[in-house]
C-alpha cells in the first residue's frame, strides 16, 4: 500500500488520546514522547498533508518503531501501524529523505547476505543441501549470524523424530527481505521477493527459523505479486505435529517462555511452542505481557541497528520480570530474540527452543 | 539538531530555540535536552480538545517549546529550577518550566508557550519499593499508571486506580490534577491514597511533605500540593495505599425510570455505609450509548441510530452518515429537545445503573447482597449481571470514540463537575440547559459519595468551521461552568483546572484565592513554574 492509502489510520491516531502508549517498546525505552505510536502517526499524516516538511530530520521518528504490533492490540479501531510507518519510510526513501543512518543500506543488505550465504555453506554438510527435496529449510540471516548452533540442533531434532526428508535450501538469499520491508526499500523487497518465490515455489513445503520470514512469505510477498505456491511454515509450526515423538533424556526444571512478535502476535502461533517447550521443561513461567500482548526484545523494525541504545533498553524492560525471579533461563523460538535478549540477560540464559530439545534429547 | 523545519499555522519560528538550548547545555551538561522539530509538535500541548480544535484547522503546535529536558532524578530537578530561577533574576528572555507526565491532560495544564522549557519527568519512573506488609509502594511520579498497577498486580497488590486514561497518564499528573478512577467509591481519588510526596519547589527546595503513615499534626503538606497543576513545584515520587488484588468482583446492572430516581438510589446506598468499587447511573442518552460501546465500528453510526430510535440497517453509506451527523450537530438545541422527548422510547429499562463489587470474597458477596436489597427498595428494575459485566469489559472504549467523531467533523470534550445531593439535579439540569445550544449532550453519574456526587457530562458539537467552532466551544464551557457554580457545583471534579477554567477560580475558591496566590508567591518567587494553570501568572 501506498503512503497515502493509510490516510484514515493516520487521521485517527492524530486525533487519539494516545490509548496504546503504555505498551510502545521504543516509546517506554525512550521516554519521548514524539516517538509513541499516536505521535509518530500523528507526524506522518502532517507530512502526508504538506503540513510538515519532510525531511531527515522530520523523518527520523518513523524509524523509531520495532514494528513489533502491540500497540493494534490496544487499538478498537484496528489500527495497523507498523505498515503505515513503514509506507512512511518508503516515503522518506522515495522523496530522498531518509536519514543518513540509511544510506548505502541495499550495498549493505547484499554484503551481508553474501557473507552469511558463504558461512552458512562453512557451517552445514554439503548432504543437507539437496536439490530434489520436496521439504526445505530456508535458514534465516540472523540464525546463520548469531545462532549458528540452532541450524544444526533444527536438523538434530527432525532427525530424532524421523523427519530426513529436509533439505537445506541451496539458494541465494539467506532473508526472505523483512530489512528491505522495514527500510522503506519497496523497489529492492520487489525484486527480492519474486527472486526468491520463483525458487522456493520448486517445492512441497518450506520450513524458517525465522517468524518474520515465514510472515513475509505467507502475507506480504503475495501483494507483491510474488505468491509462493508452496506451503510455507516456522519450524515450531511444522515440528509441533511431531511434538509427541520427541523423547528426552532429561528436562531442565523451569523456564520463561518469550513470544516472538512475528511467531506469536503476526502468524498467531502461540500454543505449538509451549507444546514443544513443554516436552523439555517441567513449569514453563508465562510473562505478565505474553502471547497476544507480549512484549517486544527489542529487535525488530531496524531499531537494533539504528538505534542500539534503544534497543538494550527494550530488551532490559522483557527480562525485569525474569530478574525478579530465580528462574535461569528464557526460552524463545527466534534468533533475533535471542540475540537481543541474551545481550542484556546477565546470568539467565536466553536459549532457542530447537537448542534446548537438541539439548535435552 | 537546529531545526529548520517549515511548519504551517505556527507562529513561532522554530530556529529561535536554539540559543535555549545552547545556555542548558553550556549550564546543565549532564541533563538530557532535545529541540528537535518532533519533540517540540509533540510536547507542545497536552489533549485539552480546544488544542484538537485547533488541530482540525492544522495549527498543531502554534506555540512550540524552546526545547524538552528529560531529568533523571530530583537533583536534576533541582538544578533546573536553580537554573530558571537565576534566569529569571538576571531579566530578558524569562524561562518558564512546564513539568510533563504523559501529556493527556484535558484542560491545557500542560501547554507550552514561546520559550518554554518543557519537563518531561519520564525518565524518573521506577517502583521504588513495595511494602506488602503496610499495604504501601513508594513510585516516581513519571511512571504510566499502566505500568504502576501492572507492577503491583505481580505482588498481589492493586493501587485501585483505574482512570480511563490509565495507559496514557503518570503518576505525577494524577497527583498534580486531583484525579479520580472508576473505581474511587471504594478506593477513593488519588488524595486519598497518597501518603507523602517528594516535591521540588520553584526555590529550589526538595521537600518530602509528609510521612509514610498518614494522619500526623498541622497541616497536611501532602494536600497542599495535590491539584497544584505544577504551579508550586515538581512532584517527584509519592507514597501510597495499596490494596490486596481484589480475589472477588461482582457486577450488575439496575434501570431507574428517571434519572433523579437513580441518584436518589446512589445516595440511599452510599450513606447505608456501603462501599462499591462501581457505580456509575447513566442519564437516558447516555445509557443508550452505554450499552452499544462495544460495537465497533462508527460512533457516528451509533449517535446517529440512538437519535433515530435505533432504526438499523438502513444502508447508509459512511459519508451519508457523516453528513448526517453534521446535518444534526448544526442544531444541537433542537437535536437535545428531540432527544429528551424520545428518550423514554429510546431506552426501554430507562437508566442504567451499573453497579460493581470488589475484594474479599465473603466481603464482597454479603456487600452486594445488601446493596441489591437497597437498590431494589429503590425502585430499581434488577437487569442482571450482563450489563455490569459489558460495561467492566468496555471500561476503556469510550475514549476511543474521540478521534472518530473528531475526523467525522465534530468535537467532543467532557465537563465533571460535583455537588451534594441536594444540589444534584439543579447541578445536571443547568448545565445540561447551558450546554445544550452549542452541543449535544448527554451524562452519567459517578464518584459518589455519601454527601455527594460527581456527574460527568459528554458533549458532541459540530467543528465543519474551525474558526467558529472553537469559539463555540469557548463559549460553551463558559455558559456551562457559570450554570455550574449557580448551582452550588463544583468546576471540576478529577480533571484539574489548567487554562481552561481558571477563570471560574474565583467563582470556586472564594477568597482562598489569595491564600493559593501567596503559596505561590512563596515556592515560586520568580514564577517560572507553570504560569496560567489554577489562574495563577
Amino acid at each position: 500500500m501506498s503512503f497515502d492509502e493509510y490516510e484514515k489510520a493516520l487521521e485517527l491516531c492524530t486525533y487519539c488520546p494516545k490509548l496504546c502508549r503504555h505498551t510502545c517498546p521504543v516509546g517506554n525505552a525512550e521516554r519521548r514522547e514524539s516517538v509513541i505510536p499516536q505521535a509518530k502517526m500523528a507526524m506522518a499524516n502532517l507530512v502526508r498533508k504538506g503540513q510538515v516538511e519532510l525531511t531527515p530530520e522530520t523523518a527520523s521518528v518513523f524509524y523509531h518503531c520495532n514494528g513489533c504490533g502491540l500497540c493494534g492490540e490496544y487499538c478498537e479501531h484496528d489500527v495497523d501501524v507498523t505498515p503505515a510507518l513503514f509506507a512512511a519510510r518508503a516515503e522518506a526513501v522515495n522523496k530522498g529523505m531518509d536519514p543518513p543512518s540509511m544510506k548505502q543500506f541495499t550495498d549493505r543488505f547484499y554484503a551481508r547476505n553474501d557473507s552469511l550465504l558463504h558461512e552458512l555453506h562453512h557451517t552445514i554438510e554439503e548432504r543437507f543441501f539437496v536439490e530434489e527435496a520436496q521439504v526445505a529449510y530456508f535458514p534465516s540471516c540472523d540464525t546463520i549470524e548469531h545462532s549458528p548452533r540452532v541450524l544444526h540442533d533444527t536438523l538434530k531434532v527432525l532427525e530424532s523424530v524421523g523427519v530426513d526428508y529436509v533439505a537445506l535450501h541451496d539458494g541465494e538469499y539467506v532473508c526472505a527481505g523483512y530489512p528491505f520491508w522495514a527500510a522503506g526499500l519497496m523497489s529492492e523487497l520487489s525484486f527480492l521477493a519474486k527472486e526468491i518465490a520463483s525458487k522456493l515455489s520448486n517445492y512441497k513445503k518450506i520450513i524458517c527459523d525465522c517468524p518474520a520470514c515465514v510472515w513475509m512469505m505467507r502475507f506480504l510477498y503475495p501483494q507483491l505479486g510474488a505468491p509462493i505456491s508452496a506451503e510455507v511454515l516456522h519450524v515450531v509450526e511444522f515440528m509441533d505435529n511431531y511434538a509427541p515423538r520427541i523423547q528426552v533424556s532429561s528436562t531442565v526444571p523451569e523456564a520463561f517462555y518469550h513470544d516472538p512478535c512475528y511467531l506469536g502476535r503476526w502468524l498467531g502461533v502461540f500454543d505449538a511452542p509451549r507444546r514443544l517447550m513443554g516436552r523439555a521443561v517441567r513449569e514453563i513461567h508465562e510473562f505478565t505481557w505474553n502471547r497476544e500482548r507480549g512484549y517486544c526484545c527489542g529487535g525488530g523494525g531496524l531499531v537494533a541497528d539504528n538505534l542500539p541504545d534503544v534497543s538494550a533498553k527494550i530488551a532490559q524492560r522483557r527480562l525485569e520480570e525474569v530478574m525478579r525471579t530465580d528462574v535461569p533461563m528464557v526460552v524463545s523460538a527466534c534468533a533475533t530474540c535471542e540475540r537481543n535478549l541474551s545481550q542484556e540477560s546477565g546470568n539467565v540464559e536466553v536459549v532457542n527452543l530447537m537448542t534446548l530439545l537438541a539439548r535435552q534429547l | 539538531m537546529a531545526g529548520s523545519v517549515r511548519i504551517l499555522q505556527m507562529t513561532a519560528p522554530l530556529t529561535s530555540a536554539d540559543s535555549r538550548l545552547a545556555e542548558l547545555r553550556d549550564a546543565l551538561p549532564d541533563l538530557r535536552v532535545s529541540n528537535h522539530v518532533t519533540d517540540r509538535i509533540a510536547y507542545a500541548r497536552d489533549l485539552w480538545p480546544g488544542g484538537q480544535i485547533e488541530k482540525l484547522a492544522g495549527k498543531h503546535a502554534p506555540e512550540p517549546p524552546a526545547c524538552v529536558v528529560w531529568p533523571k532524578d530530583s537533583a536534576q530537578v533541582v538544578e533546573l529550577v536553580q537554573w530558571a530561577k537565576a534566569k529569571a533574576g538576571v531579566g530578558g528572555d524569562p524561562v518558564v518550566l512546564v513539568p510533563f507526565g504523559a501529556g493527556s491532560g484535558v484542560c491545557g495544564g500542560t501547554m507550552a508557550g514561546a520559550g518554554s522549557v518543557i519537563v518531561d519527568l519520564k525518565e524518573m519512573d521506577s517502583v521504588v519499593r513495595i511494602e506488602p506488609h503496610n499495604n504501601l509502594v513508594r513510585a516516581q511520579s513519571g511512571i504510566i499508571g499502566w505500568h504502576l498497577e501492572d507492577r503491583l498486580n505481580m505482588e498481589g497488590l492493586t493501587l485501585g486506580h483505574f482512570p480511563s486514561s490509565l495507559m496514557c497518564s503518570t503518576l505525577g499528573g494524577y497527583l498534580a490534577t486531583r484525579s479520580a478512577g472508576q473505581c474511587s467509591s471504594l478506593y477513593g481519588k488519588i488524595e486519598d491514597m497518597a501518603t507523602t510526596m517528594e516535591v521540588v519547589t520553584g526555590t529550589g527546595e526538595v521537600l518530602e511533605t509528609g510521612r509514610d503513615m498518614g494522619g500526623g499534626v498541622g497541616p497536611s503538606w501532602t494536600q497542599l500540593f495535590i491539584g497544584s497543576e505544577g504551579a508550586l513545584g515538581f512532584i517527584t515520587a509519592a507514597t501510597l495505599k495499596v490494596h490486596p488484588a481484589p480475589a472477588h468482583r461482582m457486577m450488575r446492572g439496575y434501570g431507574f425510570g428517571r434519572v433523579s430516581a437513580g441518584c436518589e438510589a446512589i445516595r440511599r446506598l452510599m450513606q447505608a455505609g456501603l462501599r462499591p468499587a462501581v457505580v456509575r447511573l447513566y442519564d437516558e442518552f447516555d445509557t443508550v450509548m452505554a450499552r452499544s460501546s462495544a460495537e465497533k465500528g462508527s460512533e457516528a453510526d451509533t449517535l446517529l441510530d440512538a437519535i433515530s430510535g435505533r432504526v438499523k440497517g438502513s444502508g447508509a453509506m459512511p459519508w451519508l452518515k457523516r453528513k448526517a451527523l453534521q446535518m444534526v450537530l448544526t442544531r444541537p438545541d433542537v437535536t437535545n429537545r428531540l432527544i429528551e422527548e424520545l428518550a423514554p422510547r429510546i431506552s426501554a429499562d430507562g437508566c442504567l445503573l451499573v453497579v460493581g463489587w470488589e475484594g474479599d470474597k465473603r466481603l464482597t458477596e454479603v456487600q452486594a447482597r445488601l446493596g441489591h436489597d437497597e437498590l431494589m427498595r429503590s425502585g430499581g428494575k434488577d437487569l442482571g449481571e450482563e450489563p455490569g459485566w459489558h460495561w467492566f469489559k468496555n471500561r476503556y472504549a469510550v475514549s476511543y470514540k474521540q478521534s472518530k467523531l473528531f475526523t467525522s467533523g465534530a468535537f467532543v470534550d467532557t465537563m465533571e463537575v460535583a455537588a451534594t445531593w441536594d444540589r444534584l439535579m439543579d447541578l445536571y439540569e443547568g448545565v445540561r440547559k447551558a450546554i445544550a445550544p452549542f452541543a449535544f449532550v448527554m451524562a452519567h453519574f459517578s464518584h459518589a459519595y455519601p454527601e455527594g456526587c460527581s456527574i460527568y457530562f459528554s458533549f458532541v458539537g459540530p467543528a465543519t468551521d474551525p474558526g467558529q467552532t472553537r469559539q463555540q466551544y469557548d463559549r460553551l464551557w463558559r455558559r456551562g461552568l457559570t450554570a455550574a457554580t449557580r448551582a452550588g457545583g463544583t468546576i471540576s471534579h478529577h480533571h484539574g483546572v489548567g487554562r481552561s477554567k481558571a477563570h471560574f477560580m474565583t467563582e470556586e475558591h472564594g477568597n482562598s484565592l489569595r491564600l493559593l496566590q501567596t503559596l505561590k508567591a512563596t515556592f515560586d518567587p520568580a514564577s517560572i513554574l507553570n504560569p496560567g494553570v489554577l489562574g495563577l501568572s
